[in-house]
């Protein structure tokens, strides 16, 4: 585990304190995607943090590397290019579940398929935080939100599901609860020459647990650790329960050939 | 085979004569410059020295060989003894489309990255470019939608390399939102939209020239854009080069209108072998404290590429010059006060207008795109007839050129606008001050033809009577 004073030269100190709310969970993620970046001894002037728009997309002003901030909900198209024009940069696009499942479902899906050599992560609130508590498409079925006061109608997409279908060469997701893990995962993702993506759920204490009377920030973090359930566990449950729980876990590990490796293939071939 | 052999050498002092001799033939023109055998003009001729060729060589053997490796050329003469001949320019002719020499234009730029979404009348240009990019060591990539696609373009040119994408109407729509983007975090890239007819999908492999004001205000907010109009294939070159050189320049994305007949149009194109390119400057001084964001004297920043030293920070929110968000009321005022003048207070560095015809004429018409090739005959016709018609083909449509509109149509005593649209220039013609303009218009897919214009002047001109 690498200490937290190796992340000192990838924050930009004089814009801390950060704009998150108390108990937020973004925070706890920036942290342990930048100890994974020190883990893995990524240089500052090789590492991009791409955003979109939302609270996750401020991650950006809080570190002291590349950082793109695009528009809503296209940080893996920007991504794209950025990393097919320089290979050698280690490019890591954090989004929020509104700005990945919704505005720019259909980037992950073909960034996935692809096999496009960047590391995406969700920061999944469960609703539209920065915009006040509108549901997403990950809210679940039956939640509160400002704009599902009688509870939302339609059951939630499950990115990750979607992001391995299509061919991610690694998909995992974890909570701001299991953090060790969850870096152990971006760690993960970091490391595989494909595209990654690590799903991290994380309190919104303000808005999704205000509405949905789940307490405080601490009481989020405890509900998140009793929503969520590993994989293997949540596999043997039937559909019922599945409705009930978050699956935690690996769900992709695969080497496929990235995208830019196989277009120089052909290219020699030609 | 026949030669040409224009010589403007200065055989005076052969030392020092620095000058250009041009063989034409058929096909293909050849610009030689003579110049001193010195150290260090041997080094460079032994950059283009053919392999096994020492640049000891002797001159006519290295003459002999570029043109022997040209088609069509099978003699030179030569030259004085201390000179040491080198190729400057190729230029060769090529008969081609207009999305085809656009292509190659972006090409020749140094763009090395295509990103774009298939759609008529502009798919050539992505498909020259799948053909073309990867053996250079670039990148075609077929996005998911036009949003996608300059979001790539957008990346890959804060990676460095030089990016483009081409599109129609319903893409360009699409595009708008990350024009703005690349605009407000100042990206150079180059937008292509081949102008269809019609709003909605209107019909797709019919032209329009309506996208003037799309071009012009598509993206929300206050800023200030570039977009050149090819009037000709050789422009669809020219300009798609002078585009990525002004987003260069400008670090703003630049857009070139074409017109789907011209896109489709196949003409004869001078392409030259070397074309002047813009590059990026790279950012100097200390690495801690670098303001990426911080303007040179013209306005302009120097902005490093992702992967250098320099850190950049890229946002589409107002920004201070480190490239941090703000919320600061002055900041935000003083970058969009910025990014409107950097382009506004150095549109005399845009493609000027061609002026075409007699030296006061009575009748000024304004065009661009295939309505200025129409105008331009009807001006020949029409003087034929009597009338004294001179034409305005705008190169540069934004911003608009105000001062070169409004200097020749002082003493003309009609104006007249022609385009494919319901007079979206003209709207520019008569804010310019030019009030008494009118405009020939026509929005039904059919080209306006030079018989027409001759018409419409003749109805409305007193000076055409004989």
């Amino acid at each position: 585990m690498q200490a937290v004073k190796d992340i000192d030269h990838y924050l930009a100190h004089d814009k801390l304190p950060h704009m998150w709310c108390p108990g937020c969970g973004l925070g706890s993620i920036l942290k342990q995607l930048l100890l994974s970046l020190a883990e893995l001894q990524i240089p500052r002037e090789k590492a991009v943090l791409a955003s979109g728009i939302g609270c996750s997309g401020r991650a950006g002003d809080y570190v002291s590397f590349h950082r793109f901030q695009g528009t809503h909900g296209r940080a893996l198209a920007f991504a794209t290019g950025i990393h097919l024009a320089d290979p050698r940069l280690t490019v890591i696009c954090l989004m929020g579940d509104g700005d990945c499942g919704a505005i720019g479902l259909s980037h992950l899906i073909h960034a996935a398929r692809r096999n496009i050599n960047i590391t995406a992560i969700v920061a999944n609130n469960l609703n539209y935080g920065m915009t006040g508590g509108q549901y997403s498409p990950s809210t679940p079925e039956g939640a509160i939100t400002s704009t599902s006061r009688q509870g939302k109608v339609v059951n939630a997409l499950d990115l990750c599901r979607l992001a391995a279908d299509a061919g991610a060469n690694y998909v995992a997701r974890s909570t701001v609860y299991h953090i060790f893990e969850a870096q152990k995962m971006l760690q993960a993702a970091l490391n595989t020459q494909g595209f990654a993506l690590v799903e991290i759920l994380t309190p919104c204490p303000t808005y999704f647990g205000r509405y949905n009377k789940l307490g405080s920030a601490v009481d989020m973090l405890e509900w998140l650790k009793k929503k969520t359930v590993p994989l293997d566990l949540f596999r043997k449950m039937n559909d019922e329960q599945q409705q009930e729980y978050f699956w935690r876990g690996v769900l992709a590990e695969q080497n496929t050939p990235d995208f830019l490796t196989r277009y120089r293939r052909k290219e020699l071939v030609e | 085979m026949l030669c040409t052999v224009v010589c403007q050498m200065s055989r005076s002092d052969p030392k020092l004569a620095l000058s250009q001799e041009v063989i034409v033939c058929p096909a293909r023109v050849f610009l030689l410059e003579l110049i001193p055998l010195d150290a260090k003009n041997v080094a460079s001729a032994a950059t283009i020295a053919p392999k096994g060729l020492s640049p000891e060589t002797s001159r006519v053997t290295l003459a002999r060989w570029h043109l022997k490796n040209a088609n069509n050329v099978t003699c030179v003469s030569i030259v004085a003894p201390t000179l040491h001949w080198r190729c400057v320019t190729m230029t060769r002719s090529r008969f081609l489309q207009g999305n085809e020499a656009c292509a190659l234009g972006g090409i020749a730029a140094g763009a090395l990255f295509f990103a774009g979404y298939p759609i008529s009348p502009a798919t050539e240009i992505a498909e020259l470019c799948s053909n073309l990019l990867p053996p250079k060591g670039g990148i075609y990539i077929q996005m998911e939608d036009e949003l996608a696609s300059l979001a790539a373009v957008v990346g890959a040119s804060l990676s460095g390399m030089k990016a483009f994408t081409a599109t129609s109407g319903p893409g360009f729509s699409l595009m708008q939102e990350n024009i703005g983007f690349a605009i407000m975090s100042e990206v150079p890239c180059v937008i292509v939209n081949v102008q269809r007819f019609g709003l909605g999908t209107g019909i797709a492999t019919q032209p329009g020239q309506s996208d003037v004001m799309a071009a012009r205000w598509g993206t929300h907010g206050d800023h200030s854009i570039i977009a050149l109009v090819p009037a000709s294939v050789q422009e669809c070159f020219d300009l798609t080069i002078e585009a990525f050189n002004l987003a260069e320049r400008f670090r703003s994305p630049v857009v070139v209108l074409i017109d789907a007949i011209i896109a489709h149009l196949r003409e004869t194109v001078r392409i030259p072998e070397q074309v002047n390119k813009i590059e990026r400057i790279r950012p100097s001084g200390p690495i801690e404290g670098f303001q990426p964001y911080a303007p040179e004297e013209n306005l302009v920043p120097v902005l490093p590429n992702y992967g250098d030293e320099y850190i950049l920070r890229v946002t589409g929110l107002v920004h201070d010059q480190y490239g941090y968000s703000s919320a600061n009321p002055d900041v935000g005022g003083q970058l969009v006060g910025r990014l409107i003048d950097k382009i506004e207070l150095y549109s005399h560095e845009l493609p000027e207008p061609e002026y075409t015809g007699p030296e006061d004429p009575d009748v000024v018409v304004i065009s661009y795109g295939i309505s200025a090739r129409s105008a331009l005959s009807a001006a020949q016709r029409g003087g034929r007839q009597g009338l004294s018609i001179g034409v305005l083909k705008l190169k540069t449509i934004w911003p608009f050129p105000e001062q070169a509109v409004t200097r020749t149509c002082a003493r003309a005593s009609l104006v007249v606008v022609v385009e494919m649209n319901k007079g979206q220039v003209l709207r520019e013609v008569k804010a310019a001050g030019i009030t008494r303009a009118i405009g020939l218009n026509r929005t039904d897919i059919r080209v306006i033809m030079p018989g027409e214009i001759i018409s419409f002047v003749k109805e409305r001109c007193s000076c055409a009577g004989s």
